[in-house]
């Protein structure tokens, strides 16, 4: 396993993970990864397919416990924290670091309880503050001038694009600190995918994100980090400026320039 | 070799039609039954259907009058069994699609209680209901609360209606979780990921997708019990009584049991035949109806899950339309 070390200017650490490593049915997808995300950066994380991104991104709020015979090793500090450590409250885990999926999973319910459903649960807000979270959730995804005058109509009616933003918007009611965020624009088309870009970048600095995508473009235009997983294992780390121009490792290079799939 | 070939090719010919004709006749023969069944039924019941036939109690010894008691006696006791069986088979299913683990021998063990409950002969409901209910439980309470007065050791209505609760709660279940597991487990996840728990997820997000299951297969157990008469008879229903029930432990009049006892314990058979198809005729509507209303409802239901599902898969992607 290649040294990996941490070239930005240090900051302090939003999540650790310390020597992760986690199998599903007893076949390992990621093996003894450590790494660093510094508060309020977007991390990118790229890899070819099955190289275990999902996975990386699923054990920083426990969801890969939801897929049966999983097993993890290793430590994942939040703000100094073990999440892994008996005791943990996994609901509270999962407020703070919400996932969004691939495909946009709106509920089909109206656009206004979508963004209300963990809002309500959590309790974040008294009942006249429910909708205030709301509305407020909606501005901060971009999505507010298009609804405004249909919150009671069902999600459904909402077009691809606007459903990944209302998928978002539901995350950030919840108040995170941390934002996983597992191929956001897979499913979209170009214009919602820009779309979509364009408010995680807007997001950066105010929450702490991981973005798992297969699209190095992508993680070229929008993060600050990329690290680079292959068949498990974290091959490099490092600021995105730095990877994608002076890639330490040959494996790095070969994926970069579309010679290691 | 290009003969054989041919051959066999009039071989098939002669098998499509063989078989073709062999799967109409069955169709046929099931579509005469029911219509005999209902022919019958309707030509000898029209005559007496009236609204005065609905509304009266039988009168002279049963060879007149109506069947309003039978009527009443069905009603409460399709409502009260209805308490009983949508609590207890919306949880079993919940319980099935929800939390259990599929291969679980405890779930395995219920999910075969349930089929074999399904398969139980509708005879050896009576026989534990009259044993269970009346027997043991009836007796326990009278001799607790009532100092050993007779009570509710004795057939009365709420002891059919739990009897027949038995008998319909596979139907609900099986109706319910075959709504939750339509729900796409993707939208568990994603509530997941907030963070929000499992009976969160259950009641808010779940259930009111499934609500349309429930429903039709509680009317499919409503329809289930107001047609069966093994269960109720010497657990509750009374042969003939000049009163309506008022009490959890009175006797009642029921539809179903009041054919039996019109066709078998008549005193001038001739005189209550038309009563008897009267009778059947309100029981086979009443059923049939309820059956259409379950069915309509479910393919409603499934109807727009599938329009849900295909607006989920492939929603618009053109950003302003």
């Amino acid at each position: 396993m290649a040294a990996v070390k941490w070239l930005g200017e240090p900051k302090s650490p939003k999540v650790a993970l310390e020597n992760l490593s986690v199998s599903y049915q007893g076949r390992p997808v990621l093996k003894h990864v450590s790494l660093v995300i510094p508060e309020g950066r977007l991390v990118a994380i790229i890899g070819p397919s099955g190289s275990g991104k999902s996975a990386l991104l699923y054990a920083l709020n426990r969801m890969n416990e939801t897929l049966p015979e999983t097993r993890t090793e290793g430590r994942v500090l939040l703000n100094g924290e073990n999440i892994y450590a008996p005791g943990v409250d996994l609901q509270e885990l999962r407020r703070r670091v919400p996932i969004i999926f691939p495909r946009p999973i709106v509920f089909p319910q109206s656009i206004y309880d979508n963004v209300a459903f963990g809002l309500r649960y959590h309790g974040l807000a008294s009942q006249g503050r429910v909708a205030d979270l709301v509305f407020e959730s909606l501005r901060l995804v971009g999505l507010w001038d298009e609804v405004k005058g249909r919150l009671h109509r069902s999600a459904l009616e909402l077009t691809a694009g606007q459903r990944q933003l209302l998928c978002i918007a539901r995350a950030l009611a919840l108040q995170p600190e941390v934002l996983l965020l597992d191929e956001p624009c897979g499913s979209l088309d170009a214009i919602s995918t820009l779309r979509v870009e364009n408010l995680i970048q807007e997001l950066k600095g105010r929450y702490t994100m991981v973005v798992v995508t297969h699209n190095m473009q992508e993680a070229a235009r929008i993060s600050d980090e990329t690290g680079f997983l292959l068949e498990g294992e974290l091959v490099e780390y490092g600021s995105t400026e730095q990877i994608f121009t002076q890639p330490q490792d040959e494996r790095t290079e070969q994926y970069l320039t579309g010679r290691l799939f | 070799m290009a003969i054989r070939v041919k051959m066999g090719k009039a071989v098939q010919k002669v098998e499509d039609a063989l078989l073709y004709l062999l799967v109409g006749l069955a169709a046929f023969i099931l579509v005469a039954m029911l219509s005999l069944v209902v022919g019958v039924t309707v030509r000898g019941g029209l005559p007496v259907l009236s609204w005065r036939f609905l509304t009266t109690p039988p009168s002279i010894g049963m060879t007149a009058g109506g069947i309003s008691t039978a009527i009443f006696g069905t009603l409460a006791l399709v409502i009260l069994m209805t308490l009983a069986v949508v609590p207890m088979g919306v949880l079993t299913a919940i319980y099935l699609a929800e939390y259990a683990d599929r291969r679980s021998p405890l779930t395995r063990a219920i999910r075969e209680a349930v089929e074999t409950l399904a398969s139980v002969p509708t005879i050896v409901f009576w026989l534990f209901g009259l044993g269970f209910f009346v027997q043991f439980l009836g007796r326990g309470i009278d001799s607790l609360f009532f100092r050993g007065e007779l009570n509710y050791g004795q057939p009365a209505l709420i002891w059919s209606a739990l009897t027949m609760a038995f008998l319909t709660v596979p139907v609900v279940i099986v109706e319910t979780e075959q709504a939750l597991s339509f729900i796409p487990g993707e939208q568990r996840l994603a509530a997941y990921s907030l963070g929000v728990s499992r009976w969160y997820t259950v009641s808010r997000l779940i259930l009111p997708q499934a609500f349309p299951g429930i429903l039709s297969g509680t009317i499919l157990a409503l329809s289930r019990g107001a047609g069966e008469v093994a269960p109720i008879m010497f657990t509750g229903a009374a042969y003939y009584l000049p009163y309506l029930p008022t009490q959890p432990n009175d006797q009642f009049m029921e539809l179903g049991y009041h054919i039996y006892v019109l066709a078998t314990q008549s005193p001038d058979i001739e005189l209550t035949k038309p009563l008897l198809f009267g009778t059947a005729l309100v029981l086979l509507l009443l059923t049939f109806s309820l059956n259409l209303v379950a069915l309509l409802i479910r393919r409603a239901m499934f109807q727009r899950l599938a329009r849900h599902r295909a607006r989920q898969e492939s929603p618009r992607t053109c950003e302003d339309f």
